[in-house]
């Protein structure tokens, strides 16, 4: 039924699982020394196994669920604004989350209750989205969006650098870079416990946004005559960024460019269809940031290189390009 | 409260690491000129770590201004003395409203001030920070020639001496056990440090130096569980303010391998500077040990 | 009551109403034509009957009010196709028809036998199943709106209501559009469209509903509805009444003597499109 345009579906969500499993094997076995994860837990050495469970399993697997959460939510934003440019990373969404996380850690709530730290990200989120939507209305201009975005971004990023030089902590300066660029090195189990629930549920609110995507490539009205309640469709989008790149970004920090590069490149495959373009785009941002993450320890290890700037030298000069190859065809 | 947190946590980076070579030669050309002719009196230092020594070594009055580092009972040793005098945030205006007959300043921070200070005709003297226990006894000389107190400098430098002599009597020939230290952000020391010497001189093997690492350099934890020192050091003072970079300390695989009884907390004053008080932090890391290589 | 009631539509906009109290009664199936100037509120008045705007008034389908109810049942009762012949993605034109069936499946379930098979239906109705296979954005004007057409036709509602959906095809197409509307309408449907094709609307329309500032200003057959006097009052313009093989039709031979008083008179185009339907750049 695909009819030559893009690759059979289930094969394409079997491709790119086996190459998410095979990534995340390697995330296991690629650190500062080689561990083969299948025979460390028979015969490896006690560090070996300690350091399997308790440092690069959370990484795995944080880089997973980030991965899929920032994919996913690129897609579902893409295909509810119908703007291949919208992206949780450039519209601000992630640096606001970074200002909710860092606002929780230095405010002392964090020191309350664990869980502060993902729910605070996740309202600095939502206050962005809300804010973006209040910004650009129900139009979805392009040039306003890219620009409410651009604004936010910077907006948070400064109040977050402010509230990191404020704080009585020398080392909290040093951790701007982190909350603006992202990295997954050293994080625990505590962190996957932090976040994961809330990146699951964010994930199953944006994937129930699948059949509205595919009924808004006509048009809201169109949609809104073939069933699609529209307000709910939005309320799930904005809940489920809010909830997973919240919780995503408290964990990992703000990781740009994954929303934009990997739906992208994946709708072709999917015969441009915005609503089968979401589970695919999932399991691409965990292929794509679990690849960004090894990169990170091959690159330079020891070095703690951030994910962002990874995500970002390969992101920018396609952001680039889109800009130009959208240009080209608008005239 | 404000504190600019960037040029302390410069100043603690850089006691940790012992700055660069370079550092080193510019305060030896900088110094020459100050220790003929009358006692300044209207001495102004910028710099957490000449503060101190100053501090230690100034006859009363003077001293005009310390940085504001120096009355921070968080960084410094002797914040409350140092509570008596005036506070300098290292800014050029302020510095030429004391009117300074000597300006003591740091060779890592604040370059452009110190640099806009020479130009308009004030004295300036550099001190690169201590990277062992010579520099510190240096360090001192040169403050006391610079202060006009070089008795004082030579007293201080005895009982120094006198101290780390005392300790080092002390160590057994025992198996030494190797400690490494972890600081926020996953950051140890190297060799060639004031850390290394410190360790060491409490009767350690250092672990940064046996790695061949250099400076303040990131470990990764699973290298450090890799390496396995015996102790890991860590520094207590920012441990308790909530912060992202401070997680790596209660890292669930950190507190799984190396239990309670194999992390060492230090007091982060008597390690920023290389200072005659130095040598607390060896008393007291050698004392934080049971026993004898046991 | 089975058909098409619509008692007192009306859509305010700001301080006015461009859709003014319109009622109209089609009880049995009929190809219904709305007619009028820019302007005229037509576009409103078929969003209001398909309930994607808020209006006063009812629109009762076979004894339902279609304003109150869910918009599931609704998206089976009634199809609509705008204006704006958008597809924001390029998508397979089989994928574009495909959307039609969205009301028909469940959540994540993929089309079954019988959405294939609409879909084909539509798909050959329009002549366009030869292209199924091709991107939407790669097809001309006139087939991108058969495509259209297709869709709300693989929709299989009861009702379809289609605004100016002959613009932009040649007159075969226009006159096989037609033709369709009429088997539809033969098989116990209704059809709600709205024309600019003066010609076309008189030629194969049951009924016509004629629109001028928001207000309904005639209702009937062609032949009643499109006398030389009201063409010149409403669309300023001379119209010559004739009959072929038997029907009715009008053919605008050219402006009414006092056309640009007429037409000065004739509120600002307000109806076309919706202003949150902007195109956005696609990419292929």
């Amino acid at each position: 039924m695909s009819g030559g345009r893009g690759i059979r579906f289930p094969l394409l969500v079997a491709g790119l699982a086996s190459l998410v499993a095979g990534l995340f094997f390697l995330s296991l076995a690629v650190g500062q020394v080689w561990i083969d994860p299948l025979s460390a837990f028979s015969g490896g050495s006690a560090a070996d196994r300690l350091i399997l469970a308790e440092i690069r399993l959370p990484r795995a697997l944080l880089g997973l669920m980030v991965g899929a959460i920032l994919g996913l939510s690129g897609a579902v934003l893409q295909g509810l604004l119908r703007n291949p440019l919208a992206e949780p990373g450039l519209l601000g969404v992630s640096a606001s989350a970074s200002l909710g996380a860092v606002l929780a850690i230095h405010g002392g709530l964090v020191a309350v209750h664990a869980y502060a730290l993902p729910l605070s990200a996740l309202i600095g989120a939502l206050l962005s989205v809300l804010l973006l939507q209040a910004l650009v209305g129900r139009s979805g201009e392009i040039l306003t969006l890219i620009l409410a975005g651009v604004a936010l971004t910077s907006l948070a990023g400064a109040l977050t650098s402010l509230v990191l030089n404020l704080s009585p902590n020398p080392f909290a300066a040093m951790e701007i870079v982190f909350w603006m660029l992202g990295s997954l090195t050293d994080r625990s189990m505590v962190h996957v416990g932090l976040a994961g629930p809330f990146i699951v549920v964010g994930a199953v609110l944006l994937l129930l946004t699948g059949r509205a995507l595919e009924a808004l490539s006509l048009g809201q009205e169109v949609a809104r005559s073939l069933g699609i309640r529209m307000g709910r469709t939005r309320a799930l989008a904005v809940l489920g960024t809010a909830l997973g790149v919240g919780a995503a970004t408290a964990v990992s920090g703000a990781i740009g460019f994954v929303g934009l590069i990997v739906p992208h490149l994946l709708r072709p495959l999917v015969g441009h269809r915005p609503g089968r373009l979401l589970p695919v785009s999932a399991l691409g941002g965990a292929a794509f940031l679990l690849a960004a993450d090894l990169l990170v320890r091959v690159i330079l290890p020891g070095r703690d290189l951030k994910l962002g700037v990874v995500t970002a030298i390969i992101g920018a000069p396609f952001f680039l390009w889109l800009l130009l190859s959208l240009k080209r065809r608008a005239a | 409260m404000c504190r600019p947190a960037v040029s302390l946590l410069a100043a603690v980076l850089l006691a940790l690491s012992g700055a660069g070579a370079s550092a080193g030669e510019l305060a030896g050309v900088a110094g020459t000129s100050g220790e003929v002719g009358s006692p300044p009196l209207r001495v102004v230092s910028m710099n957490l770590c000449t503060d101190q020594l100053a501090l230690l070594l100034a006859a009363p009055g003077q001293l005009r201004a310390l940085s504001h580092l120096a009355s921070d009972e968080s960084v410094s040793v002797l914040s409350a003395r140092a509570r008596a005098l005036p506070r300098n945030h290292g800014l050029a205006e302020e510095i030429l409203r004391l009117d300074p007959d000597l300006v003591i300043a740091g060779t890592y921070t604040t370059r452009a001030t110190v640099n806009l200070l020479r130009r308009l005709g004030l004295r300036v003297a550099e001190f690169a920070p201590a990277r062992n226990f010579a520099d510190i006894r240096e360090n001192l000389t040169r403050m006391g020639a610079l202060l006009h107190r070089e008795a004082q400098a030579r007293a201080l430098t005895e009982a120094f001496d006198r101290e780390l002599a005392r300790l080092s009597a002390d160590k057994g020939g025992a198996r030494r056990p190797v400690l490494g230290s972890y600081a926020a952000n996953s950051y140890t020391t190297g060799g060639g440090t004031l850390e290394a010497e410190i360790v060491t001189a409490a009767g350690f093997r250092h672990l940064g130096t046996e790695l061949g690492l250099s400076g303040a350099t990131r470990l990764p934890l699973e290298s450090l569980i890799v390496a396995n020192p015996d102790y890991v050091m860590s520094w207590r003072r920012w441990t308790a303010t909530p912060a992202r970079s401070g997680e790596i300390l209660t890292h669930p695989a950190l507190q799984k391998w190396f239990g309670p009884e194999r992390r060492l907390w230090s007091d982060d004053r008597y390690w920023i500077c290389g200072a005659p008080f130095t040598v607390e932090a060896v008393t007291a890391l050698a004392a934080a040990v049971p026993g004898d290589g046991s | 009551m089975s058909g098409l009631v619509c008692d007192r539509i009306t859509v305010p906009r700001g301080d006015r109403l461009t859709v003014d109290s319109v009622s109209f009664a089609a009880p049995r199936p009929q190809l219904i034509g709305l007619i009028g100037p820019n302007g005229a509120g037509k576009s409103t008045l078929m969003r209001a009957v398909a309930g994607l705007l808020p209006a006063s008034g009812t629109a009762v389908w076979n004894g339902e009010d279609l304003t109150a109810m869910s918009p599931a049942r609704r998206a089976r009762a009634l199809a609509f196709m705008p204006q704006e012949r958008t597809v924001h993605w390029p998508l397979a034109c089989r994928e574009v028809v495909m959307l039609a069936r969205l009301p028909y499946q469940g959540a994540f379930a993929g089309p079954s036998a019988a959405d294939r098979r609409a879909v084909a239906e539509a798909l050959a109705a329009m002549s366009v199943d030869g292209f199924a296979d091709r991107a939407f954005d790669t097809l001309s004007g006139g087939e991108q709106a058969r495509v259209l057409i297709a869709r709300m036709l693989a929709q299989d509602p009861d009702l379809l209501i289609a605004d100016e959906p002959a613009s932009g095809l040649d007159p075969a197409h226009q006159i096989a559009l037609m033709q369709v509307f009429r088997d539809i309408v033969a098989g116990g449907r209704s059809v709600l469209v709205s024309l600019h094709d003066l010609s076309l609307a008189s030629r194969w329309c049951d009924r016509l509903l004629l629109m001028d500032q928001g207000r309904l200003v005639a209702d009937g057959t062609p032949e009643e509805v499109m006398t030389a006097d009201r063409m010149a009052r409403v669309y300023g313009i001379a119209v010559r009444p004739l009959t072929i093989g038997g029907s009715f039709a009008v053919v605008p031979e050219g402006l009414a003597p006092s056309a640009s008083a007429q037409t000065s008179e004739v509120m600002p185009i307000e109806e076309e499109g919706e202003g949150n339907e902007r195109c956005l750049p696609r990419i292929a």
